[in-house]
Protein backbone atom coordinates (compact mmCIF):
# COMPACT_ATOMS: atom_id res chain seq x y z
CA UNK A 1 0.00 0.00 0.00
CA UNK A 2 2.87 2.34 0.86
CA UNK A 3 4.38 1.55 -2.55
CA UNK A 4 1.18 2.27 -4.44
CA UNK A 5 0.64 5.40 -2.33
CA UNK A 6 3.98 6.88 -3.34
CA UNK A 7 3.31 5.78 -6.93
CA UNK A 8 0.15 7.90 -7.11
CA UNK A 9 1.88 10.84 -5.43
CA UNK A 10 4.62 10.55 -8.05
CA UNK A 11 2.02 10.41 -10.84
CA UNK A 12 0.29 13.52 -9.52
CA UNK A 13 3.57 15.40 -9.11
CA UNK A 14 4.64 14.37 -12.59
CA UNK A 15 1.37 15.58 -14.12
CA UNK A 16 1.86 18.95 -12.43
CA UNK A 17 5.47 18.97 -13.61
CA UNK A 18 4.35 18.29 -17.21
CA UNK A 19 2.10 21.35 -17.25
CA UNK A 20 4.68 23.48 -15.45
CA UNK A 21 7.24 22.50 -18.08
CA UNK A 22 4.80 23.37 -20.88
CA UNK A 23 4.08 26.73 -19.24
CA UNK A 24 7.77 27.46 -18.75
CA UNK A 25 8.65 26.48 -22.34
CA UNK A 26 5.77 28.52 -23.72
CA UNK A 27 6.46 31.72 -21.76
CA UNK A 28 10.20 31.59 -22.33
CA UNK A 29 9.73 30.92 -26.06
CA UNK A 30 7.23 33.75 -26.49
CA UNK A 31 9.22 36.22 -24.39
CA UNK A 32 12.69 35.62 -25.80
CA UNK A 33 12.05 34.35 -29.32
CA UNK A 34 8.63 35.22 -30.69
CA UNK A 35 8.60 38.71 -29.16
CA UNK A 36 12.13 39.48 -30.28
CA UNK A 37 12.58 41.99 -33.10
CA UNK A 38 15.66 40.04 -34.21
CA UNK A 39 13.52 37.03 -35.13
CA UNK A 40 11.27 39.21 -37.25
CA UNK A 41 14.21 40.98 -38.88
CA UNK A 42 15.93 37.73 -39.76
CA UNK A 43 12.71 36.51 -41.42
CA UNK A 44 12.67 39.78 -43.36
CA UNK A 45 16.15 39.09 -44.70
CA UNK A 46 15.48 35.43 -45.36
CA UNK A 47 12.36 36.24 -47.41
CA UNK A 48 14.08 39.09 -49.32
CA UNK A 49 11.07 41.29 -48.60
CA UNK A 50 12.65 44.39 -50.14
CA UNK A 51 12.79 42.72 -53.57
CA UNK A 52 9.27 41.33 -53.25
CA UNK A 53 7.85 44.71 -52.28
CA UNK A 54 9.68 46.36 -55.17
CA UNK A 55 8.18 43.89 -57.65
CA UNK A 56 4.70 44.23 -56.11
CA UNK A 57 4.84 48.03 -56.22
CA UNK A 58 6.04 47.97 -59.81
CA UNK A 59 3.10 45.75 -60.75
CA UNK A 60 0.63 47.89 -58.83
CA UNK A 61 1.81 51.17 -60.29
CA UNK A 62 1.77 49.59 -63.78
CA UNK A 63 -1.83 48.48 -63.27
CA UNK A 64 -2.77 51.95 -62.08
CA UNK A 65 -1.36 53.65 -65.16
CA UNK A 66 -4.77 53.33 -66.82
CA UNK A 67 -6.44 55.30 -64.04
CA UNK A 68 -3.65 57.58 -62.83
CA UNK A 69 -2.03 58.37 -66.17
CA UNK A 70 1.37 58.19 -64.46
CA UNK A 71 3.82 55.61 -65.87
CA UNK A 72 5.18 53.14 -63.31
CA UNK A 73 8.72 54.27 -64.20
CA UNK A 74 8.12 57.62 -62.49
CA UNK A 75 7.62 55.84 -59.18
CA UNK A 76 10.08 52.99 -59.58
CA UNK A 77 13.02 55.19 -60.57
CA UNK A 78 12.76 56.84 -57.17
CA UNK A 79 12.65 53.59 -55.17
CA UNK A 80 15.16 50.77 -54.56
CA UNK A 81 14.79 47.35 -52.88
CA UNK A 82 17.34 48.47 -50.28
CA UNK A 83 15.23 51.51 -49.43
CA UNK A 84 12.15 49.31 -49.08
CA UNK A 85 14.15 46.88 -46.89
CA UNK A 86 15.00 49.82 -44.65
CA UNK A 87 11.31 50.71 -44.54
CA UNK A 88 10.35 47.20 -43.45
CA UNK A 89 13.10 47.29 -40.84
CA UNK A 90 11.82 50.64 -39.53
CA UNK A 91 8.26 49.29 -39.36
CA UNK A 92 9.31 46.17 -37.42
CA UNK A 93 11.67 48.04 -35.07
CA UNK A 94 9.05 50.66 -34.30
CA UNK A 95 6.37 48.03 -33.61
CA UNK A 96 8.57 46.01 -31.26
CA UNK A 97 9.76 49.15 -29.49
CA UNK A 98 6.11 50.02 -28.85
CA UNK A 99 5.30 46.47 -27.70
CA UNK A 100 8.22 46.41 -25.29
CA UNK A 101 7.30 49.83 -23.90
CA UNK A 102 10.41 51.67 -25.09
CA UNK A 103 8.28 53.82 -27.39
CA UNK A 104 4.92 55.48 -26.74
CA UNK A 105 3.44 54.85 -30.16
CA UNK A 106 3.83 52.86 -33.34
CA UNK A 107 5.18 55.37 -35.80
CA UNK A 108 7.86 55.07 -38.45
CA UNK A 109 9.12 57.27 -41.22
CA UNK A 110 10.65 56.66 -44.63
CA UNK A 111 12.53 59.16 -46.70
CA UNK A 112 10.37 59.40 -49.84
CA UNK A 113 11.57 62.82 -50.98
CA UNK A 114 12.94 61.28 -54.17
CA UNK A 115 9.54 59.78 -54.96
CA UNK A 116 7.77 63.09 -54.33
CA UNK A 117 10.14 65.10 -56.49
CA UNK A 118 9.88 62.51 -59.29
CA UNK A 119 6.09 62.75 -59.37
CA UNK A 120 6.12 66.57 -59.22
CA UNK A 121 8.66 66.68 -62.06
CA UNK A 122 6.55 64.36 -64.22
CA UNK A 123 3.43 66.44 -63.68
CA UNK A 124 5.35 69.65 -64.35
CA UNK A 125 6.89 68.35 -67.59
CA UNK A 126 3.55 67.02 -68.82
CA UNK A 127 1.76 70.27 -67.97
CA UNK A 128 4.42 72.22 -69.86
CA UNK A 129 4.11 69.85 -72.82
CA UNK A 130 0.35 70.29 -73.16
CA UNK A 131 0.39 73.87 -71.85
CA UNK A 132 -1.85 72.99 -68.93
CA UNK A 133 -2.19 75.85 -66.43
CA UNK A 134 -0.49 75.16 -63.10
CA UNK A 135 -3.41 76.44 -61.12
CA UNK A 136 -5.00 75.35 -57.85
CA UNK A 137 -6.65 72.33 -59.43
CA UNK A 138 -3.29 71.25 -60.84
CA UNK A 139 -1.63 71.57 -57.40
CA UNK A 140 -4.48 69.58 -55.88
CA UNK A 141 -3.98 66.78 -58.42
CA UNK A 142 -0.21 66.70 -57.85
CA UNK A 143 -0.57 66.62 -54.06
CA UNK A 144 -3.18 63.84 -54.33
CA UNK A 145 -0.84 61.79 -56.56
CA UNK A 146 2.08 62.31 -54.13
CA UNK A 147 -0.06 61.38 -51.10
CA UNK A 148 -1.40 58.31 -52.88
CA UNK A 149 2.11 57.15 -53.78
CA UNK A 150 3.40 57.74 -50.23
CA UNK A 151 0.48 55.80 -48.76
CA UNK A 152 1.01 52.89 -51.11
CA UNK A 153 4.72 52.64 -50.35
CA UNK A 154 4.23 52.96 -46.58
CA UNK A 155 1.46 50.37 -46.68
CA UNK A 156 3.62 48.01 -48.69
CA UNK A 157 6.52 48.07 -46.22
CA UNK A 158 4.16 47.43 -43.30
CA UNK A 159 4.21 43.74 -44.17
CA UNK A 160 2.97 42.53 -40.79
CA UNK A 161 0.14 45.07 -40.90
CA UNK A 162 1.11 46.60 -37.57
CA UNK A 163 -0.91 49.71 -38.46
CA UNK A 164 -4.05 47.59 -38.87
CA UNK A 165 -3.34 45.80 -35.59
CA UNK A 166 -2.86 49.16 -33.91
CA UNK A 167 -6.10 50.63 -35.20
CA UNK A 168 -7.92 47.47 -34.09
CA UNK A 169 -6.49 47.96 -30.60
CA UNK A 170 -4.62 44.65 -30.69
CA UNK A 171 -1.13 46.14 -30.46
CA UNK A 172 -2.00 47.98 -27.26
CA UNK A 173 -3.56 44.81 -25.80
CA UNK A 174 -0.37 42.85 -26.53
CA UNK A 175 1.65 45.74 -25.06
CA UNK A 176 -0.28 45.43 -21.79
CA UNK A 177 0.44 41.69 -21.60
CA UNK A 178 4.18 41.96 -22.42
CA UNK A 179 5.41 43.03 -18.94
CA UNK A 180 3.82 39.92 -17.44
CA UNK A 181 5.69 37.47 -19.65
CA UNK A 182 8.97 37.55 -17.73
CA UNK A 183 7.32 37.10 -14.31
CA UNK A 184 5.15 34.33 -15.78
CA UNK A 185 8.26 32.57 -17.08
CA UNK A 186 9.93 32.98 -13.68
CA UNK A 187 6.89 31.57 -11.88
CA UNK A 188 6.71 28.59 -14.26
CA UNK A 189 10.42 27.89 -13.85
CA UNK A 190 10.01 28.22 -10.10
CA UNK A 191 7.15 25.70 -10.21
CA UNK A 192 9.32 23.31 -12.22
CA UNK A 193 12.13 23.58 -9.65
CA UNK A 194 9.74 23.09 -6.74
CA UNK A 195 8.11 20.05 -8.34
CA UNK A 196 11.51 18.54 -9.19
CA UNK A 197 12.49 19.09 -5.58
CA UNK A 198 9.28 17.43 -4.47
CA UNK A 199 9.99 14.45 -6.72
CA UNK A 200 13.48 14.24 -5.25
CA UNK A 201 12.06 14.27 -1.72
CA UNK A 202 9.37 11.67 -2.49
CA UNK A 203 11.95 9.35 -4.08
CA UNK A 204 14.74 10.09 -1.59
CA UNK A 205 15.05 6.39 -0.72
CA UNK A 206 15.32 5.39 -4.39
CA UNK A 207 17.25 8.27 -5.97
CA UNK A 208 17.35 6.77 -9.46
CA UNK A 209 13.54 6.98 -9.58
CA UNK A 210 13.99 10.76 -9.85
CA UNK A 211 15.52 10.11 -13.27
CA UNK A 212 12.53 8.00 -14.20
CA UNK A 213 9.87 10.52 -13.19
CA UNK A 214 11.83 13.47 -14.64
CA UNK A 215 12.23 11.52 -17.88
CA UNK A 216 8.50 10.76 -17.95
CA UNK A 217 7.56 14.40 -17.43
CA UNK A 218 10.00 15.65 -20.10
CA UNK A 219 8.87 12.99 -22.58
CA UNK A 220 5.16 13.62 -22.01
CA UNK A 221 5.47 17.43 -22.05
CA UNK A 222 7.46 17.46 -25.28
CA UNK A 223 5.15 14.86 -26.91
CA UNK A 224 2.06 16.97 -26.13
CA UNK A 225 3.73 19.96 -27.80
CA UNK A 226 5.16 17.94 -30.70
CA UNK A 227 1.88 16.40 -31.86
CA UNK A 228 0.25 19.65 -33.06
CA UNK A 229 3.59 20.96 -34.37
CA UNK A 230 4.09 17.83 -36.49
CA UNK A 231 0.51 18.16 -37.76
CA UNK A 232 1.14 21.78 -38.76
CA UNK A 233 4.35 20.86 -40.58
CA UNK A 234 2.93 17.73 -42.25
CA UNK A 235 -0.17 19.52 -43.58
CA UNK A 236 1.72 22.73 -44.45
CA UNK A 237 -1.05 24.48 -42.56
CA UNK A 238 0.31 27.99 -42.97
CA UNK A 239 0.40 27.73 -46.77
CA UNK A 240 -3.38 28.25 -46.65
CA UNK A 241 -2.89 31.80 -45.37
CA UNK A 242 -5.67 33.80 -46.93
CA UNK A 243 -3.86 37.03 -47.72
CA UNK A 244 -2.05 36.41 -50.97
CA UNK A 245 -0.32 39.78 -51.34
CA UNK A 246 3.21 38.58 -52.10
CA UNK A 247 5.19 40.37 -49.40
CA UNK A 248 2.57 39.90 -46.67
CA UNK A 249 2.20 36.21 -47.49
CA UNK A 250 6.00 35.73 -47.47
CA UNK A 251 6.48 37.69 -44.23
CA UNK A 252 3.65 36.12 -42.23
CA UNK A 253 4.11 32.52 -43.39
CA UNK A 254 7.88 32.92 -43.06
CA UNK A 255 7.50 34.09 -39.47
CA UNK A 256 4.99 31.35 -38.58
CA UNK A 257 7.13 28.63 -40.17
CA UNK A 258 10.25 29.97 -38.45
CA UNK A 259 8.52 29.81 -35.05
CA UNK A 260 7.15 26.34 -35.77
CA UNK A 261 10.61 25.10 -36.72
CA UNK A 262 12.12 26.63 -33.57
CA UNK A 263 9.44 24.98 -31.43
CA UNK A 264 10.05 21.66 -33.16
CA UNK A 265 13.77 21.87 -32.41
CA UNK A 266 13.15 22.84 -28.79
CA UNK A 267 10.62 20.07 -28.19
CA UNK A 268 12.76 17.49 -29.98
CA UNK A 269 15.71 18.36 -27.73
CA UNK A 270 13.51 18.08 -24.65
CA UNK A 271 12.10 14.77 -25.90
CA UNK A 272 15.64 13.57 -26.40
CA UNK A 273 16.54 14.62 -22.86
CA UNK A 274 13.47 12.82 -21.52
CA UNK A 275 14.29 9.63 -23.38
CA UNK A 276 17.90 9.91 -22.19
CA UNK A 277 16.72 10.13 -18.57
CA UNK A 278 14.57 7.06 -19.04
CA UNK A 279 17.39 5.14 -20.70
CA UNK A 280 19.80 6.12 -17.93
CA UNK A 281 17.26 5.00 -15.35
CA UNK A 282 16.91 1.66 -17.15
CA UNK A 283 20.70 1.21 -17.21
CA UNK A 284 21.07 2.04 -13.51
CA UNK A 285 18.15 -0.19 -12.60
CA UNK A 286 19.63 -3.12 -14.55
CA UNK A 287 23.03 -2.63 -12.90
CA UNK A 288 21.44 -2.43 -9.46
CA UNK A 289 19.45 -5.61 -10.02
CA UNK A 290 22.60 -7.48 -11.16
CA UNK A 291 24.69 -6.38 -8.11
CA UNK B 1 15.53 -10.32 5.43
CA UNK B 2 16.08 -7.37 7.82
CA UNK B 3 16.02 -3.74 6.84
CA UNK B 4 19.81 -3.42 6.44
CA UNK B 5 19.90 -6.44 4.16
CA UNK B 6 17.00 -5.00 2.18
CA UNK B 7 18.85 -1.74 1.71
CA UNK B 8 22.11 -3.47 0.67
CA UNK B 9 20.43 -6.05 -1.48
CA UNK B 10 17.31 -4.55 -3.05
CA UNK B 11 14.83 -7.07 -4.43
CA UNK B 12 14.96 -7.73 -8.19
CA UNK B 13 12.34 -5.75 -10.06
CA UNK B 14 9.16 -7.79 -10.47
CA UNK B 15 7.50 -8.38 -13.83
CA UNK B 16 4.59 -6.23 -12.69
CA UNK B 17 6.97 -3.43 -11.80
CA UNK B 18 8.59 -3.58 -15.23
CA UNK B 19 5.22 -3.42 -16.98
CA UNK B 20 4.23 -0.51 -14.75
CA UNK B 21 7.47 1.28 -15.60
CA UNK B 22 6.88 0.80 -19.33
CA UNK B 23 3.19 1.74 -19.28
CA UNK B 24 3.41 4.71 -16.94
CA UNK B 25 4.77 7.17 -19.55
CA UNK B 26 1.97 6.14 -21.95
CA UNK B 27 -0.62 6.47 -19.20
CA UNK B 28 0.74 9.91 -18.33
CA UNK B 29 0.67 10.93 -22.00
CA UNK B 30 -2.97 9.89 -22.33
CA UNK B 31 -3.94 11.59 -19.05
CA UNK B 32 -2.10 14.83 -19.74
CA UNK B 33 -3.25 14.80 -23.36
CA UNK B 34 -6.86 14.46 -22.24
CA UNK B 35 -6.48 17.30 -19.74
CA UNK B 36 -4.87 19.50 -22.43
CA UNK B 37 -7.64 18.77 -24.95
CA UNK B 38 -10.34 19.41 -22.36
CA UNK B 39 -8.75 22.73 -21.40
CA UNK B 40 -8.26 23.74 -25.04
CA UNK B 41 -11.84 23.11 -26.24
CA UNK B 42 -13.28 26.47 -25.21
CA UNK B 43 -10.38 28.64 -26.39
CA UNK B 44 -10.31 26.68 -29.68
CA UNK B 45 -14.03 27.26 -30.25
CA UNK B 46 -13.48 31.00 -29.79
CA UNK B 47 -10.48 31.03 -32.11
CA UNK B 48 -11.87 28.62 -34.70
CA UNK B 49 -13.65 31.27 -36.74
CA UNK B 50 -10.56 33.47 -36.93
CA UNK B 51 -8.31 30.52 -37.78
CA UNK B 52 -10.74 29.49 -40.49
CA UNK B 53 -10.73 32.95 -42.01
CA UNK B 54 -6.97 33.33 -41.75
CA UNK B 55 -6.14 29.92 -43.23
CA UNK B 56 -8.98 29.06 -45.59
CA UNK B 57 -7.30 29.01 -48.97
CA UNK B 58 -8.85 26.03 -50.80
CA UNK B 59 -5.99 25.95 -53.26
CA UNK B 60 -3.40 25.16 -50.61
CA UNK B 61 -2.97 21.60 -51.77
CA UNK B 62 -1.81 22.86 -55.13
CA UNK B 63 1.48 24.69 -55.70
CA UNK B 64 1.42 27.51 -53.09
CA UNK B 65 0.77 30.77 -54.83
CA UNK B 66 1.08 34.25 -53.52
CA UNK B 67 -1.01 36.78 -55.38
CA UNK B 68 -4.49 36.76 -56.93
CA UNK B 69 -5.50 33.53 -58.68
CA UNK B 70 -7.06 34.54 -61.99
CA UNK B 71 -9.06 31.89 -63.83
CA UNK B 72 -10.21 32.28 -67.40
CA UNK B 73 -13.13 30.17 -68.62
CA UNK B 74 -14.33 29.28 -72.08
CA UNK B 75 -17.83 30.77 -72.12
CA UNK B 76 -19.96 29.94 -75.13
CA UNK B 77 -22.03 32.70 -76.73
CA UNK B 78 -23.84 30.29 -79.06
CA UNK B 79 -25.95 28.04 -76.88
CA UNK B 80 -28.39 26.18 -79.16
CA UNK B 81 -30.43 24.08 -76.75
CA UNK B 82 -33.57 24.76 -74.78
CA UNK B 83 -33.57 27.56 -72.23
CA UNK B 84 -35.63 28.16 -69.10
CA UNK B 85 -36.80 31.21 -67.19
CA UNK B 86 -35.51 29.78 -63.90
CA UNK B 87 -32.40 27.73 -63.34
CA UNK B 88 -29.34 26.91 -61.27
CA UNK B 89 -26.74 29.61 -60.73
CA UNK B 90 -23.07 28.69 -60.48
CA UNK B 91 -21.39 30.99 -57.96
CA UNK B 92 -17.99 32.23 -59.20
CA UNK B 93 -14.76 32.43 -57.23
CA UNK B 94 -12.92 35.72 -56.76
CA UNK B 95 -10.72 36.33 -59.78
CA UNK B 96 -12.68 33.92 -62.01
CA UNK B 97 -14.05 34.90 -65.41
CA UNK B 98 -17.71 34.06 -65.11
CA UNK B 99 -19.32 35.95 -67.98
CA UNK B 100 -18.82 37.52 -71.39
CA UNK B 101 -20.43 40.92 -71.97
CA UNK B 102 -21.53 41.72 -75.49
CA UNK B 103 -23.02 44.85 -77.02
CA UNK B 104 -23.47 44.76 -80.79
CA UNK B 105 -24.17 48.51 -81.15
CA UNK B 106 -20.60 49.41 -80.09
CA UNK B 107 -19.02 46.12 -81.21
CA UNK B 108 -18.12 45.25 -77.64
CA UNK B 109 -17.24 41.77 -76.40
CA UNK B 110 -15.35 41.65 -73.13
CA UNK B 111 -14.74 39.02 -70.41
CA UNK B 112 -16.29 39.78 -67.03
CA UNK B 113 -14.40 38.77 -63.87
CA UNK B 114 -15.87 38.28 -60.44
CA UNK B 115 -14.18 40.83 -58.17
CA UNK B 116 -12.72 44.22 -58.92
CA UNK B 117 -8.96 44.70 -58.56
CA UNK B 118 -6.30 46.50 -60.60
CA UNK B 119 -5.05 43.17 -61.94
CA UNK B 120 -8.52 42.07 -63.06
CA UNK B 121 -9.34 45.46 -64.59
CA UNK B 122 -6.34 45.00 -66.86
CA UNK B 123 -7.89 41.78 -68.21
CA UNK B 124 -11.49 42.79 -68.71
CA UNK B 125 -14.58 44.15 -67.03
CA UNK B 126 -15.10 43.46 -63.35
CA UNK B 127 -18.20 42.83 -61.32
CA UNK B 128 -18.36 44.16 -57.79
CA UNK B 129 -18.73 41.27 -55.35
CA UNK B 130 -21.27 43.23 -53.34
CA UNK B 131 -23.63 43.20 -56.34
CA UNK B 132 -25.79 40.21 -57.30
CA UNK B 133 -24.59 37.32 -59.43
CA UNK B 134 -26.24 37.20 -62.86
CA UNK B 135 -29.55 35.39 -62.59
CA UNK B 136 -30.30 36.61 -59.08
CA UNK B 137 -32.76 39.50 -58.60
CA UNK B 138 -31.26 42.95 -58.08
CA UNK B 139 -28.50 45.18 -59.40
CA UNK B 140 -25.62 43.65 -61.38
CA UNK B 141 -22.78 46.22 -61.26
CA UNK B 142 -19.93 45.94 -63.77
CA UNK B 143 -17.09 48.40 -64.38
CA UNK B 144 -14.04 48.65 -66.63
CA UNK B 145 -11.35 51.16 -67.58
CA UNK B 146 -12.38 54.03 -69.85
CA UNK B 147 -9.14 53.83 -71.84
CA UNK B 148 -9.52 50.11 -72.58
CA UNK B 149 -12.65 47.98 -72.53
CA UNK B 150 -15.29 50.65 -71.85
CA UNK B 151 -13.77 53.26 -74.16
CA UNK B 152 -17.04 53.45 -76.14
CA UNK B 153 -19.47 53.01 -73.28
CA UNK B 154 -20.74 56.56 -73.84
CA UNK B 155 -21.87 55.51 -77.33
CA UNK B 156 -24.47 53.06 -76.02
CA UNK B 157 -27.85 54.62 -76.66
CA UNK B 158 -31.13 54.07 -74.84
CA UNK B 159 -32.76 50.98 -76.35
CA UNK B 160 -29.49 49.22 -77.23
CA UNK B 161 -29.25 45.55 -76.27
CA UNK B 162 -26.55 44.21 -73.95
CA UNK B 163 -26.16 40.46 -73.46
CA UNK B 164 -24.24 38.68 -70.74
CA UNK B 165 -23.31 35.05 -71.36
CA UNK B 166 -22.36 32.71 -68.53
CA UNK B 167 -21.79 28.98 -68.31
CA UNK B 168 -25.26 28.56 -66.84
CA UNK B 169 -27.34 31.02 -68.86
CA UNK B 170 -27.79 34.06 -71.05
CA UNK B 171 -29.09 37.37 -69.66
CA UNK B 172 -30.35 40.10 -71.95
CA UNK B 173 -30.71 43.74 -70.94
CA UNK B 174 -31.90 46.91 -72.65
CA UNK B 175 -30.24 50.27 -71.96
CA UNK B 176 -32.79 52.49 -70.25
CA UNK B 177 -30.81 55.56 -69.13
CA UNK B 178 -27.35 57.07 -68.90
CA UNK B 179 -26.09 59.02 -65.88
CA UNK B 180 -22.98 60.78 -64.63
CA UNK B 181 -22.12 60.88 -60.94
CA UNK B 182 -19.26 61.51 -58.54
CA UNK B 183 -17.19 58.51 -57.44
CA UNK B 184 -18.35 59.09 -53.86
CA UNK B 185 -22.01 58.87 -54.89
CA UNK B 186 -23.04 55.26 -54.36
CA UNK B 187 -26.71 55.50 -55.37
CA UNK B 188 -26.19 53.72 -58.71
CA UNK B 189 -24.04 50.90 -57.41
CA UNK B 190 -26.06 49.82 -54.38
CA UNK B 191 -28.49 46.90 -54.32
CA UNK B 192 -31.89 47.53 -55.92
CA UNK B 193 -35.22 45.76 -55.86
CA UNK B 194 -35.67 45.82 -59.62
CA UNK B 195 -33.54 43.65 -61.89
CA UNK B 196 -31.00 45.85 -63.61
CA UNK B 197 -27.51 46.00 -65.01
CA UNK B 198 -25.29 49.00 -64.23
CA UNK B 199 -22.23 49.47 -66.45
CA UNK B 200 -19.93 52.29 -65.43
CA UNK B 201 -16.50 53.74 -66.04
CA UNK B 202 -14.46 56.88 -65.31
CA UNK B 203 -14.98 60.03 -67.31
CA UNK B 204 -11.66 60.74 -68.95
CA UNK B 205 -9.52 63.36 -67.21
CA UNK B 206 -6.37 65.09 -68.38
CA UNK B 207 -4.44 64.54 -65.18
CA UNK B 208 -4.53 61.44 -63.04
CA UNK B 209 -7.64 59.68 -61.89
CA UNK B 210 -11.09 61.09 -62.39
CA UNK B 211 -13.65 61.85 -59.70
CA UNK B 212 -16.52 61.52 -62.18
CA UNK B 213 -18.23 58.37 -63.41
CA UNK B 214 -20.39 57.62 -66.42
CA UNK B 215 -22.96 54.82 -66.19
CA UNK B 216 -25.41 53.04 -68.48
CA UNK B 217 -28.35 51.59 -66.58
CA UNK B 218 -30.13 48.70 -68.25
CA UNK B 219 -33.28 46.80 -67.43
CA UNK B 220 -33.52 43.02 -67.64
CA UNK B 221 -35.53 41.80 -70.64
CA UNK B 222 -34.74 38.08 -70.75
CA UNK B 223 -33.39 35.45 -68.42
CA UNK B 224 -32.44 32.22 -70.22
CA UNK B 225 -30.98 29.44 -68.08
CA UNK B 226 -29.47 26.43 -69.82
CA UNK B 227 -30.62 24.03 -67.11
CA UNK B 228 -33.77 23.89 -65.04
CA UNK B 229 -33.66 23.88 -61.28
CA UNK B 230 -34.25 20.48 -59.65
CA UNK B 231 -37.62 21.65 -58.31
CA UNK B 232 -38.89 22.24 -61.85
CA UNK B 233 -37.38 19.06 -63.19
CA UNK B 234 -37.70 16.37 -60.49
Amino acid sequence: MKGSGSFFVNILTTILLVFSLLAAEGTLFVRFYACSADTCLSVMEEQALGDRIYTALEQRFSEQTSTSGIPAKVYMDALTPQQLDAGVRASITSAYAYLHGTSDSYNFEMDLSGLESGIRQFFSDYADEIQYPKDEAYEKKVNAAVDNARQQVLQSVDVFRFSTLESAGLLSKIRRIMPFLTPAAAVSLGAVCILLGLLAWINRKKPRRILYWSGCSLTVASSIALIPLIYIKATDYFAAFTIKTTQIYAAVTGMLNRMTDACLVLESVLLGCGILCLVLYAIFACRASRN
Amino acid sequence: MNKTEQTEHPAKPSRAGLIADLCTPLLLLVLCGAITIAAAIQPYEKLQTYLHIAFMDNFKNAEPQAGLLIKDNNISTEHQGETYAEGEIELPAFGEQYATLSCASIDLSVPVYWGSTSALLERGACQATNSVVLGNPGNVVIDAHVNTFFAHLDQIAVGDTIVLYTQYGRFTYEASETVTFKKTDKQYVIPTEDDRLTLYTCINNVFGSSDDRYAVICKLTERAFYQETEAQNP
